[in-house]
């Protein structure tokens, strides 16, 4: 099982390409809709109300009317109130909002980890949203990679190995999974960190190497749950960049949430959750 | 790869690691080193059987323990000669007395007797002396672990048995009864003597039969021929003699339960151990969910870990069994370890540290991968 993922060979985070110049930095204020009337996704703009991006119709994500309320000291309490939501291939979506605002619990969602009340989810042409536990596990595996904001990496295995985790849960051999593992890595600019422990890293090598095990199986979905939120600034607009590239190279549609305002430049589209609706 | 990360995983942490090989070493051993202590033991309470040279042995009617034996008549003996496929028969007496020592106390000793010009009962190696000690006037044959119990006989050392005089003419090495009386070789009408016992009466006739024919026939036609008597093959008396100590001291319960526990110690370290790793990483296996991990590999992880556990510690607990026995088995505390024991010992602990993966398993089930979202 092989995955291209093309990106400029660099021993250091490359510099961005060419689609980065056409998304420039974003205000949230000057996005209301995630979704428009016809369910194509909308284009972003800045504040001045330049076009940001080529509209992208190829709908890789798209959740409809998702409801999902918590039970909280014995009262139901909507998390999410329904919500929509679409990604396209190859587009870069940021959900901000408040803390307990529900960007989490909608990514959790989008993610296959959590199941909702009520609501639609389709990813990659799949509805989601009635799939046993088994099956979403099975979709999470070969649709969606995830870039978690402590890392998340296997503490005993080394960046190769970590990288090599979710080809080999695909089937893949170990050995060909550590050969593309380690050739990612080298893209990422961590040839020289393959057999370091993430214990010997960096948080910004760290977080190379969980954006890396994020999208050597090329998945449809990515999904960064405050990416940045863990690094100083200089490593998270590195980290951001890089995945701004691999997206780019895998053409996969990814959500980010965040909290950081640093980074909305790489933004698509910024879509300000609060109260569990959409501003 | 799941054997990858879980090896890896183990191994980058060495403390907690250190404490499950631990368990399972402590479990192996402490199995193997019971086990073998008792059938160390235990294989005392038929030594002077398994070391007879007999075939067969005929006792009274209901015989249960070699030690034990009910005086049968010596005059059987040749009834049981014209058994057909019986090659040789020698009576053997068994029976207590007293050894004086050189402080003026006594000791109780078990005097066996054999017959001259047959090998049969001879369960003794000579260690020091003549090969032809007992052929000595008033010979005896007292065994060296007991040195400390006779104060430290000497060769040709004069004693009295039974009142009678006794001359210490060789000593073997570890013949040992399961009981604390130790045994005394001589003639067989010297233990008659020795004992003051009716010189009419043998303990035991033992039987060796011609090549080729078979023991329970011999043994039905002996029954058949003398009523009173029970004929049983060697090895069956044998394990009579272990079953009369085993169900009538509770000396196997007694083992028994000291092995159980240790086997529960050691569930309960690599339990313990496995779970306090699982509980260390419940982040890790969160994420290796998240990002597609099914629960079949998530059991196959745990159960890899809990294997490289079980066969490292049962290598290194069985080398070390062995090492302690061959340090520290001697014939009054010997230490037996047959090869069966091994491998029961290893399956079991192995069957324990899989079911001791349960337990994380448990935990790690429950554990939400929505949760690595969740910080």
């Amino acid at each position: 099982m092989t995955h291209d993922i093309s990106l400029g060979n660099a021993a250091v985070p490359p510099p961005l390409s060419t689609n980065a110049l056409v998304y420039p930095a974003l205000q949230t204020g000057g996005i209301a809709n995630c979704v428009n009337d016809n369910g194509a996704v909308n284009q972003a703009s800045n504040e001045n109300g330049n076009k940001t991006g080529n509209p992208k119709t190829n709908i890789v994500l798209s959740a409809t009317q998702v409801r999902k309320s918590y039970n909280i000291g014995g009262e139901r309490r909507w998390v999410l109130d329904g919500v929509d939501f679409q990604a396209a291939s190859g587009e870069c979506v940021f959900l901000s909002g408040p803390s307990g605002s529900g960007k989490s619990t909608l990514l959790s969602i989008l993610g296959c980890l959590l199941e909702a009340d009520s609501g639609e989810v389709v990813i990659a042409d799949r509805r989601v949203d009635t799939l046993s536990v088994a099956e979403r596990t099975s979709v999470r595996r070969d649709s969606i990679g995830f870039v978690f904001q402590r890392f998340q990496l296997i503490r005993g295995l080394s960046a190769e190995d970590n990288v090599a985790v979710p080809l080999t849960l695909q089937g893949a051999t170990l050995a060909d999974a550590r050969a593309q593992a380690g050739e990612l890595l080298g893209r990422v600019g961590l040839a020289m960190h393959r057999n370091h422990l993430p214990t010997a890293m960096s948080p910004g090598q760290c977080q190379r190497v969980a954006l890396a095990r994020a999208v050597i199986t090329s998945p449809k979905l990515l999904l960064a749950d405050e990416p940045t939120a863990a690094l100083d600034g200089k490593s998270g607009m590195e980290v951001m960049e890089l995945l701004k590239e691999l997206v780019g190279a895998t053409d996969s549609a990814t959500v980010v949430v965040t909290h950081d305002p640093r980074i909305s430049k790489y933004a698509d589209r910024i879509c300000e959750i609060e109260n569990g609706q959409f501003k | 790869m799941l054997w990858n990360i879980a090896l890896r995983t183990l191994l980058c942490d060495r403390g907690k690691l250190l404490a499950g090989l631990i368990g399972v070493i402590f479990s192996v051993v402490l199995v193997n080193i019971q086990g073998g202590l008792f059938i160390g033991l235990i294989n005392k309470a038929s030594l002077l059987v398994d070391r007879s040279g007999a075939d067969i042995w005929v006792g009274h009617r209901g015989m249960h323990n070699v030690d034990f034996p009910h005086n049968i008549p010596e005059r059987w003996i040749h009834r049981i000669r014209s058994v057909p496929g019986v090659q040789s028969a020698e009576p053997l007496r068994i029976c207590f007395s007293e050894i004086s020592l050189p402080d003026g106390n006594f000791e109780g000793v078990m005097l066996v007797g054999v017959t001259e010009g047959s090998d049969l009962g001879r369960a003794y190696d000579i260690v020091d002396g003549p090969a032809d000690a007992l052929s000595y006037a008033d010979g005896v044959i007292v065994d060296q672990c007991d040195d400390d119990k006779l104060f430290d006989p000497t060769i040709g050392e004069i004693r009295e048995i039974g009142g009678r005089r006794a001359r210490i003419s060789a000593k073997s090495y570890g013949v040992l009864s399961f009981l604390v009386t130790p045994y005394v070789f001589t003639h067989y009408d010297r233990a008659v003597d020795f004992a003051g016992a009716d010189p009419t009466m043998a303990s035991y006739f033992l039987i060796r039969v011609k090549p080729g024919v078979d023991c329970d026939q011999v043994c039905a036609a002996i029954v058949n021929r003398l009523e009173d008597v029970t004929a049983v093959p060697a090895e069956d008396y044998a394990a009579t003699s272990i079953n009369f100590w085993m169900t009538r001291t509770g000396i196997g319960l007694s083992f028994g339960a000291a092995t159980f526990l240790g086997l529960l110690v050691g569930l309960v370290m690599v339990a313990q151990t496995l779970y306090a790793m699982v509980l260390d990483r419940i982040s890790e296996f969160a994420t290796l969910k998240a990002i597609g991990s099914t629960e079949r590999e998530i059991i196959l992880l745990l159960g890899a870990q809990s294997t490289v556990v079980a066969v490292v510690g049962i290598s290194i607990g069985i080398v070390l069994s062995f090492v302690i026995q061959a340090i520290f088995s001697t014939p009054r505390a010997a230490i037996t370890i047959p090869l069966g024991l091994y491998i029961a010992s290893a399956a079991l602990v192995f069957t324990i540290c899989l079911a001791a993966s349960a337990l994380p398993y448990l935990r790690v089930r429950r554990v939400d991968p929505h949760s690595v979202l969740q910080g």
